[in-house]
């Protein structure tokens, strides 16, 4: 196994239980404020032939205010990428993504992750949805007789 | 029949009548269970289910931030079954919760989601007696759910602090109660002896902390670890996390992993228990929960299970501290509230010998307001940055 392999692991591991994430890129909030840009960033290299890419790279090269702006625009798409990934990994942190069965949401694990997600109101939160699902409360006479008779 | 004119016989004979007199009515039925767990759940399936918006209003009202309304007060009534259960439970001194810590993580705690809901009525309850003018029962119902909270336990950390928030809200049920009811000193005095006892047996977190170690150690056994992996990285399967951790050196490295989570522990059970001010001990508990995440760092591979596990333990200090120090501000606040129904005005300062501000060290701050009363910490909630403070009001 390799150093780097079990590096990706143990972070895996700990940022379930840590939030280790670095502040991010708001993509979403940017594709709202800038939306033309956000279009030229999604279409823009589609719409050109190489040709024109190819010259565009040249012109790049070239200039400094240009090489700046390329930049940015790299860092605006790794940024959307990143965002991307982590929307991702916030979903499958979420206890109830996979907490198969009522019960697995009153499990140690399940209480332990909603606290460290969220603190006591976390916690306190997922035992109220718990005691939702599964207080089966009181059958009456009424219901018993319905049951019985079919 | 010379036999029965031996008077040693005679009175031989009627002792053996006299106790089978005796312990036949005692035999013709099994007793009662003396596990008030087992009460506790037999108060549970007897609560009929509260169907939305019953069930937010239920817990709004229990919280105080709504008035009662008929639908709150016909479901609480039919709750008296479950009601009269949890009471003849809360006096028992024994509750086995059955928990199958076996399990580790995968441990099923069902009851604490329904011990929150049996919590909510029962303070709904105080608070429907408390509309009627029934304070001191009212108040018997709160000391009721604190002694649940006792039973809740402090087996596991996640019941060590389901306790406490359950503590809370009776606590804020009580505030609200003082401030309405006229000044009934025999109920006064009646609370004032209930929380000095409940007082003496506070859930203890070095307990829940020594058993938090003990199933963590057992788990962290190689035909163990998969489950443990399993609940800290669901989306990893059994096999794939076994092929890791023999590939860092199986039972070798579990080994090493064990001594560090052991050592970690130790370390904060040390700290809490020490007789240091809450800042002195807050500082050092900040220093031990950063070493795991800079071991990790410094490619210790065995501190990886202590950095995954022991954050959910970080703030638990705190709020140990928190908790104390809400129900000492309520013990200080019915010592005010007994001199204000023996004397008709509040004192000018507190009493000597009252609970401490545990953030301080100290006793509250003390200020009357145009209510009632403040009692204030002198010393900061450092995990929340900022000073509590608790607000009592006095009925004109």
């Amino acid at each position: 196994m390799n150093e780097q392999k079990d590096e990706k692991w143990l972070d895996e591991l700990i940022s379930r239980s840590i939030d280790t994430s670095e502040p991010k890129f708001d993509a979403e909030q940017w594709k709202q404020k800038h939306p033309g840009e956000f279009q030229a960033l999604v279409e823009g290299g589609a719409r050109r032939p190489l040709a024109a890419r190819f010259g565009v790279l040249s012109i790049v090269m070239r200039s400094r205010i240009a090489q700046v702006a390329a930049a940015a625009v790299l860092v605006i798409a790794v940024g959307l990428f990143i965002a991307r990934l982590d929307h991702d990994g916030q979903q499958q942190g979420e206890p109830e993504q996979w907490a198969k069965s009522p019960a697995e949401m009153v499990t140690s694990a399940s209480l332990r992750t909603a606290y460290n997600r969220g603190g006591m109101e976390a916690l306190e939160e997922q035992c109220d949805r718990a005691a939702r699902i599964l207080g089966q409360g009181l059958l009456s006479m009424k219901d018993v007789v319905d049951e019985s008779n079919g | 029949m010379s036999v029965l004119r031996n008077n040693r016989i005679r009175m031989l004979l009627s002792a053996l009548l006299l106790t089978l007199g005796v312990a036949v009515p005692v035999l013709a039925y099994p007793q009662d269970p003396d596990n008030a767990a087992l009460l506790y759940y037999q108060a549970f399936l007897s609560c009929p289910k509260a169907e939305e918006p019953l069930d937010t209003q239920l817990r709004d009202f229990a919280d105080g931030k709504i008035a009662l309304n008929k639908e709150i007060e016909g479901y609480v009534e039919s709750c008296g079954s479950a009601i009269k259960l949890a009471i003849a439970a809360s006096e028992l001194r024994e509750c086995d919760w059955g928990l199958r810590y076996s399990e580790g993580f995968s441990m099923i705690l069902a009851h604490l989601a329904q011990i929150r809901t049996l919590g909510h009525i029962l303070i709904a309850d105080a608070r429907v007696m408390a509309s009627r003018g029934e304070y001191a029962e009212a108040l018997a119902r709160c000391v009721t759910v604190l002694k649940i909270t006792r039973h809740v336990g402090d087996k596991t950390l996640i019941s060590t602090l389901v306790g406490w928030a359950v503590e809370g809200t009776t606590y804020r049920c009580i505030q609200d109660l003082l401030g309405q009811m006229p000044g009934d000193v025999k109920a006064l005095e009646q609370l004032r002896a209930d929380l000095t006892l409940l007082s003496k047996s506070r859930a203890s977190v070095r307990n829940s902390l020594e058993i938090e170690r003990e199933v963590v150690l057992e788990q962290m056994k190689m035909e163990k670890v998969p489950d443990l992996l399993k609940d800290l990285d669901p989306n990893r399967s059994p096999e794939e996390s076994m092929k890791l951790i023999m590939e860092y050196g199986g039972e070798a490295f579990l080994e090493q992993c064990r001594g560090h989570y052991s050592k970690f522990m130790t370390s904060v059970m040390s700290i809490i228990e020490s007789d240091a001010s809450y800042a002195e001990a807050h500082r050092r508990i900040t220093e031990a929960f950063e070493q795991p995440g800079k071991d990790q760092k410094s490619k210790k591979k065995e501190a990886m299970f202590t950095a995954s596990i022991t954050p959910a333990i970080g703030k638990v200090y705190g709020l140990m501290i928190k908790a104390t120090t809400h129900a000492n501000a309520v013990r200080t606040a019915v010592e005010l509230y007994i001199a204000k129904g023996k004397t008709g005005r509040l004192p000018e300062t507190l009493p000597a010998g009252m609970p401490k501000d545990l953030f301080s060290g100290e006793d509250f701050e003390y200020k009357k307001t145009e209510t009632g009363f403040m009692l204030k910490c002198r010393g900061k909630d450092l995990d929340k940055d900022e000073i509590h403070q608790y607000e009592f009001k006095v009925p004109k």
